[in-house]
């Protein structure tokens, strides 16, 4: 072997401890050896493959953030967060930027599509009955992750500084001093004083691009090390009707050194022919999600502009002022009561989700679509999801200008 | 406190000198306890609260309370005058001023002037001539304050004094100015 060759191999080596793997060994050493890898289990059920299991909706939620960090990180090399300067920094985007209207597509469809796909991963593991025992704590950590995605959007489509971000803080922070207690001191310090200004635009950055991201990525952490922890996927085998309620039977791994083998030694319950090796099965599907999700951001981002309404005007809100889609059923609730709507059934709604999984403890259930023993959970749920689906569409269609009643059919608009 | 030190032979216990074996405290025991926690929860809190603090502003560069409206002249009888720089109306009625806020008492937007009163645009609420609420989510009337005249005659509004609804400022004919109430700036 040349020299040349020699050290290029000894260079290999040292990153990639293993190569290609060839056989079984290989595999699993592959998955084990390497720091993003690891993040996976060397083996999987065969099961939690199918794209019907979970449609793939959490990791598309996490790619989905990636392409945001990504992209959110090119803006900020064009963007200034300045009153004066906002705006035209963001126009220039559009104008003066090469690429810089696809980078901002990119980054206002995948934040859109994001509230979409994280909503319907909390909807698919909630169907599933995937957050009982041992689960609970990964369902809270994702209900976090929920609100930090929604805090994301927020604080973003506040930066171009047009009229929908300006008056969108003025109500966003209006909304949080309804809080009981500590509600006007929080739009005191969100906005930097009391009027909406330079200080306001430089907290919500600094939220958006710091505080905020920091705080998903360590929650995103432990919500994918706790995936494992909790052995992985939910799964029928799970359902347990005979134990007691509330006891969570120990974590476990998903696989057991004895299923790293194809061997005739017989393992109860989790023999090896249910389980398949990460490498490649796993990691094929998880290139082609990304493949896939990565180009639905793309073309919408090329079909589709990103709005950007006039420039911030403090004395007059556009006539009807709407907010994005996502927050409209807010929008719509505030519209008949702000401490009930903007605080009240909000609030509900999240410690109904965070404490759910400590109350609802029958082992039955899990990892099936639509049991039919949790009719009550899942119809509950179906219902609030309708509820809050009316709510958007009424506040979309059926709001004109002074929040009036009108029928969309009708003429004008 | 010999008996506190472990026996020769026997097998230390993981945490070493626990204090949960039910052993007699130590004075040293309890006082790096104590102390202990203490400077550590002293200090993080400290420091927390001092960053917290730091984020309430001190010094607001904020447009002033008061506002210099201009002349009784310049608004006719009967007029309502938008200010935008305070997003306040300026009502006159007769030789009576009033000066009401144009921010909803709901959720912060700019109510409009409608065919009697005032509607917001964001939320719908809707207000009579006299700011009281009439449908809508606003919790309260729109905000009323008090308006003093300068000694040079000029109206000056102040929105850090509240007053209630019927309370008009009345100037003298001729545009003849009052004694400044308090309210006017005095360079």
């Amino acid at each position: 072997m040349n020299p040349f060759r020699r050290f290029w191999q000894t260079v290999y080596r040292s990153v990639f401890r293993v190569g290609i793997p060839k056989t079984n060994l290989g595999r699993a050493q592959a998955m084990v050896s390497s720091f993003l890898l690891h993040l996976h289990p060397a083996k999987v059920r065969r099961d939690s493959l199918r794209p019907t299991r979970t449609f793939g909706l959490g990791l598309i939620t996490l790619y989905l953030f990636i392409i945001l960090v990504v992209s959110g990180v090119l803006l900020m090399f064009h963007y200034v967060p300045s009153v004066e300067r906002a705006y035209d920094s963001v126009r220039d985007l559009s104008f003066v930027v090469t690429a810089g209207v696809l980078l901002r597509n990119c980054h206002r469809w995948a934040a859109h599509l994001m509230v979409v796909a994280i909503v319907l991963h909390m909807a698919r593991v909630f169907l599933m009955g995937a957050y009982k025992a041992p689960r609970q704590f990964n369902w809270g950590v994702g209900v976090g992750l929920f609100l930090l995605t929604l805090f994301l959007s927020f604080t973003g489509y506040l930066l171009p500084w047009d009229q929908l971000a300006f008056w969108a803080i003025t109500v966003g922070t209006s909304i949080a001093a309804y809080a009981p207690g500590v509600g006007e001191l929080t739009r005191f310090s969100l906005l930097g004083g009391n009027i909406v200004g330079q200080a306001s635009l430089l907290r919500f950055y600094v939220l958006h691009v710091v505080v905020l991201p920091a705080a998903a990525i360590l929650m995103i952490a432990v919500h994918l090390y706790r995936i494992r922890k909790d052995g992985g996927l939910a799964h029928p085998d799970e359902d347990q009707p005979t134990v007691e309620e509330g006891e969570a039977p120990p974590p476990q791994k998903s696989y057991g050194l004895m299923a790293l083998t194809e061997s005739s030694t017989p393992y109860v319950g989790r023999d090896p022919g249910k389980e398949v090796f990460a490498w490649p099965h796993l990691l094929i599907r998880e290139v082609l999600l990304f493949v896939g999700t990565f180009s639905v951001v793309l073309l919408l981002a090329i079909f589709f502009d990103a709005p950007l309404e006039e420039l911030a005007n403090p004395i007059h809100p556009p006539n009807p002022a709407k907010a994005p889609w996502y927050f409209l059923a807010l929008q719509e609730l505030v519209a008949h009561s702000a401490f009930l709507g903007g605080v009240i059934i909000p609030g509900a709604l999240v410690l109904a989700l965070i404490l759910l999984p400590y109350l609802d403890r029958r082992r039955v259930g899990i990892g099936r679509w639509f049991a039919r023993e949790r009719w009550l959970a899942n119809g509950t749920f179906l219902l609030v999801l309708l509820a809050l689906a009316i709510l958007t569409v009424i506040a979309t269609f059926f709001r004109g200008p002074n929040w009036d009643w009108v029928w969309p059919w009708a003429a004008g608009g | 406190m010999s008996k506190s030190l472990p026996v020769v032979g026997q097998e230390p216990s993981p945490e070493g000198r626990s204090l949960k074996t039910g052993r007699k405290w130590r004075r040293r025991d309890f006082v790096l306890l104590v102390f202990g926690w203490i400077g550590t929860l002293g200090s993080l809190s400290a420091a927390t609260l001092a960053g917290m603090r730091g984020l309430l502003p001190n010094l607001l560069d904020e447009p002033n309370q008061r506002f210099r409206a201009g002349k009784p002249e310049d608004y006719s009888d009967g007029s309502v005058a938008f200010l935008d720089e305070i997003r306040t109306f300026l009502i006159r009625k007769g030789d009576g001023f009033r000066a009401m806020s144009g921010i909803c008492t709901h959720l912060g937007c700019t109510v409009n002037r409608a065919d009697s009163g005032y509607r917001c645009p964001c939320h719908g609420s809707l207000f009579d001539e006299d700011g009281n609420v009439l449908s809508g989510p606003a919790p309260r009337a729109l905000d009323s304050f008090g308006i003093a005249q300068a000694r040079d005659g000029r109206l000056v509004i102040d929105r850090g004094r509240s007053v209630s609804p019927e309370e008009f400022l009345v100037v003298g004919s001729g545009g003849k100015g009052l004694e400044d109430r308090g309210g006017g700036e005095q360079a």
